[in-house]
């Protein structure tokens, strides 16, 4: 085995939290790649001590704090590949009772939106007459406009998909945010225009069979989360894309059908 | 073509490995249809489970590994419906 990659699995079956505290327990140093599909992290340790955190725009805890959120992805160990800056000095047992907190408060949001693909609009009629904004949730609630989601305006605004859950949060609570209806949203899932591509015709039309006419709306999102360019002629980024889909379909036997079709397509484009 | 090796044949070591392997993921948690990887150096061990089946593929690093994969788990899912 080698010993530069180590460890590594997958964050459905252990969270980010545990893999600190093993790796802390074993005095690693080196760095913790983690992903969770469309977002990656990575935490630096020193004997033990995390000493760094980063995850897109965010570093330090925020940056842990953001990754100890994810269910699903992937995670990987890289020996001694040490950090160049330092952006945390806290101990491991505070540093872990912070990510618990902020787990918690994360509970409380996703008993009221259900992930960061959810969808917003601006409420209409607004009951309170006298509504206080700081800077930053006017910020948030500026890019609403019951098309994107949580995770498309975390982007936007750069403060990460956790604390921009938080915000909305409070917006829903406060009586200015309702989640927008399959109506709303309707429209613009049939406004999705795909690449007339012998692949994406063939992508399309078996998806549509297994899932619906919703196939070339989760074609363009699924695209779109993988950072995939549809054009390409990568037959890795094809495959990967085809395989993603397929997961994507509930129904398991409509899910081996699709990939039936299509890994019969791409076997013979290679 | 059929290659069987006996039983003293140096490659028979990894036999004790592989019957832990199996145990853990197949006996222990029955996860039809689940894909393992596992990382041997410059090679991918990925693991196709179903049932009390279990596919193992040793491939390059830099073989298509989500075709690899599609591939794997259409011949697991094709072996365990004709077990059934």
């Amino acid at each position: 085995m080698n010993m530069r990659q180590d460890i590594s699995g997958e964050l459905n079956n252990t969270r980010c939290p545990e893999i600190i505290k093993i790796l802390s327990l074993g005095k690693r140093s080196g760095r913790l790649y983690l992903t969770n599909g469309s977002e990656t992290g990575n935490i630096y340790f020193t004997e033990g001590d995390v000493v760094h955190a980063q995850c897109g725009s965010l570093n330090g805890t925020k940056a842990i704090n953001e990754i100890a959120v994810w269910a699903s992805g992937e995670y990987r160990f890289f020996v001694d590949e040490p950090s160049d800056v330092q952006t945390i000095s806290m101990s491991i047992d505070d540093i872990l009772a912070e990510t618990t907190n902020h787990l918690r408060q994360m509970d409380k949001i996703t008993s009221l939106i259900p992930s960061s693909g959810a969808i917003y609009a601006l409420e209409t009629e607004i009951k309170d007459k006298d509504i206080q904004l700081k800077s930053f949730q006017w910020k948030v609630l500026a890019t609403v406009d019951g098309k994107r989601s949580i995770a498309d305006i975390a982007q936007i605004v750069g403060f990460g998909v956790s604390d921009t859950m938080k915000v909305f949060y409070t917006l829903i609570r406060m009586g200015l945010l309702h989640e927008a209806s399959a109506q709303e949203t309707h429209e613009e899932r049939h406004r999705i225009e795909l690449p007339e591509t012998g692949y994406i015709i063939s992508v399309k039309d078996a998806l549509t069979q297994a899932i619906g006419p919703i196939a070339p709306f989760i074609i363009a999102e699924t695209a779109r989360e993988l950072g995939i360019d549809l054009l390409s002629d990568s037959i890795d980024q094809k495959a990967f894309l085809i395989e993603t889909l397929s997961n994507k379909i509930p129904d398991e036997r409509m899910s081996l059908k699709f990939l039936d079709a299509m890994t019969d397509w791409l076997k013979s484009e290679v | 073509m059929q290659i069987k090796l006996p039983s003293k044949h140096r490659f028979a070591g990894a036999k004790d490995r592989l019957l832990l392997l199996y145990r853990g993921l197949v006996e222990n948690h029955q996860r039809p249809g689940n894909t393992v990887e596992i990382l041997l150096d410059d090679m991918l061990l990925t693991v196709f489970l179903a049932g009390s089946t279990m596919l193992m593929v040793i491939s390059g690093l830099q073989a298509n590994q989500a075709l690899l994969r599609m591939t794997g788990k259409l011949i697991i899912s094709h072996m365990n419906k004709e077990n059934s």
